[in-house]
């Protein structure tokens, strides 16, 4: 279990009253500060709307940081380009679209490489190690695959970038709860391999189980971060947020 | 009829080989680009200033009245037409990109665009026509109905030749590779490490380069003037929509039959009907086949 104050040098992302949105006058995320301890699986949960999503696309640059700074192993990346935030071994998984579906498997996972090519096939090697279907279906075109399968070559291509921190956005959306319960294992093997995570989910219980800890967001604002073992037994906390995000989706 | 496909092919080489430009910035840039023909345009005058500044004609090699001041022209055209194209880009495009135009916008821009360079070639260059040289064509009898013209051939070689080149290009080089994922995906390009930024740079060149040469080479069949482009945008327009707009190789295919079509209009006595022929088909391919013959459906997002 790791712990947010437990030693401030293994933090490898600092976010700082970070302001974020599409356009400058409607800013999503709102003053929210967070940071990341190296090796955990930070789980961004709230209601739809809250800014978790955007969150995320803050700390990899596809949305405008307006104010405050995002931090990554000590260094200011809120100004640079996707691209350059990449290169610095950040990945990002996107909830939708996140496959090239008019390419193959193996082409899909070719371009997660693309920026960086050394030890490609040692990375390859174990990309098909966590996903086998990857292997059986490498010449098969992304758009044929299932939505598991699909979910799996999204991780995939992002682990081909070899990252140090890994951005997933609901991995979980439109899966069954076995084959949710399968990508949240395999998130806890990418994380076993030295990887830090942070993931948006919507599945609170099912996320937090496999989570170290839990960030909630609300109206784009962090209300609370807490170890994961402490929200899921918080009746309260499952009370109104977990409650209110089940009233938040059904309006 | 062997007559009227090889003139066919001939100007449907010109037509594909511009078609390429509007696809690939319909692709990885996502507007019609209305100013495509002007980019031709300008690449046949860039040519046109080279064959002046040297002074020599286009030469000729064998039985070709195609030379080495052509082919240096050429070259250099393909040099400078991006240049100039990459700094549209620059001062226009760019903007837009940066403050999130709208598809509309983007392509009210490429009009606008185009009627400034048409004016503009007019300033420098006057309205008259202009010819790259006087160059007749001499034919080469085949067969008792069939003549060719050796400039022809080469025409078709060097199309042959781009085709190739461009798909070795898309297919092989990293900067392809990019450019296939951005056309696809923009997003999931970027969170790949792909700098889009750089892959427009690229797709401008390509267009560019390859307009540069079907301009000169049109230039060379026929004359210069400032109305070249607005006469070429019509039937590469109908070339990407009958090939299929998502499609880089159906913009290619697209550019022949509309090539062909033209020169069928020609064989049944029906020239002056050539354009409205040619956009028949096209109507007929949207109501067969929308997304075009080598098209895929697009996507709603």
């Amino acid at each position: 279990m790791t712990n947010s104050d437990s030693s401030s040098d293994n933090v490898i992302l600092k976010v700082n009253n970070l302001v974020a949105g599409y356009q400058r006058v409607l800013p999503i995320v709102i003053d929210v500060s967070v940071e990341v301890v190296q090796g955990e699986i930070l789980t961004l949960l709230g209601p739809n709307g809250a800014g978790k999503s955007t969150l995320i696309k803050g700390i990899c640059g596809l949305v405008e940081v307006i104010s405050g700074e995002v931090l990554f192993q000590g260094e200011n990346i809120s100004d640079l380009e996707t691209h350059e935030i990449i290169a610095r071994r950040v990945a990002y998984v996107p909830q939708t679209h996140n496959v090239f579906s008019k390419l193959t498997v193996a082409h899909n996972l070719d371009l997660g490489a693309i920026s960086n090519l050394d030890a490609y096939q040692d990375r390859l090697s174990k990309v098909f190690d966590l996903f086998p279907d990857l292997k059986k279906f490498k010449d098969t075109s992304a758009g044929k695959l299932s939505g598991g399968q699909r979910q799996m070559l999204a991780l995939g291509r992002a682990l081909m970038a070899n990252p140090i921190l890994l951005l997933i956005d609901e991995p979980s959306a439109g899966l069954s709860p076995k084959l949710r319960d399968q990508v949240f294992q395999q998130v806890v093997q990418i994380r076993d391999s030295g990887v830090t995570v942070i993931m948006v989910e919507q599945n609170a219980h099912a996320a937090l189980s496999v989570s170290d800890r839990g960030m909630i967001l609300a109206n784009g604002r962090l209300r609370l971060t807490a170890n994961a073992v402490e929200l899921l037994e918080d009746r309260k906390i499952a009370e109104i947020y977990f409650g209110a995000r089940s009233t938040a989706e059904k309006s | 009829m062997i007559q009227y496909v090889l003139d066919g092919l001939v100007n449907g080489s010109i037509i594909a080989l511009g078609a390429v430009g509007l696809s690939i910035t319909y692709n990885v840039l996502r507007f019609a680009n209305f100013a495509q023909g002007e980019i031709l345009a300008i690449g046949a005058y860039i040519s046109m200033a080279f064959i002046v500044l040297m002074g020599v004609g286009i030469g000729s090699i064998g039985p070709v009245s195609f030379g080495w001041p052509l082919i240096a022209s050429i070259i250099l055209s393909v040099l400078v037409t991006s240049v100039v194209v990459l700094s549209i880009d620059w001062l226009l495009f760019r903007i837009l990109r940066q403050r999130s135009a709208s598809r509309i916008t983007f392509i009210i821009a490429a009009f606008g665009l185009s009627l400034i360079v048409r004016n503009v070639i007019t300033l420098i260059a006057g309205a008259d026509q202009m010819f790259l040289s006087f160059y007749i064509p001499k034919a080469i009898r085949v067969l008792d109905n069939f003549k060719v013209v050796p400039d022809d051939i080469l025409i078709l070689i060097i199309t042959a030749i781009c085709v190739v080149s461009l798909h070795t290009f898309l297919s092989i080089t990293t900067v392809g590779k990019k450019m296939r994922a951005v056309a696809e995906n923009p997003v999931l390009a970027m969170v790949n490490g792909i700098n889009v930024k750089s892959v427009i740079r690229w797709s401008w060149i390509i267009g560019a380069s390859l307009s540069a040469i079907a301009g000169t080479l049109h230039a060379h069949l026929t004359q210069l003037d400032p109305e070249m482009g607005f006469e070429l945008i019509l039937p590469m327009f109908a070339a990407l929509i009958v090939g299929g707009v998502t499609n880089v190789y159906g913009a290619v295919l697209g550019g022949f039959l509309i090539g062909l079509t033209e020169a069928f209009a020609v064989a049944i006595d029906l020239s002056a009907y050539r354009g409205g022929i040619a956009f028949l088909i096209m109507i007929v391919v949207l109501i067969v086949r929308p997304q075009g013959i080598l098209g895929e459906k697009e996507r709603d997002d």
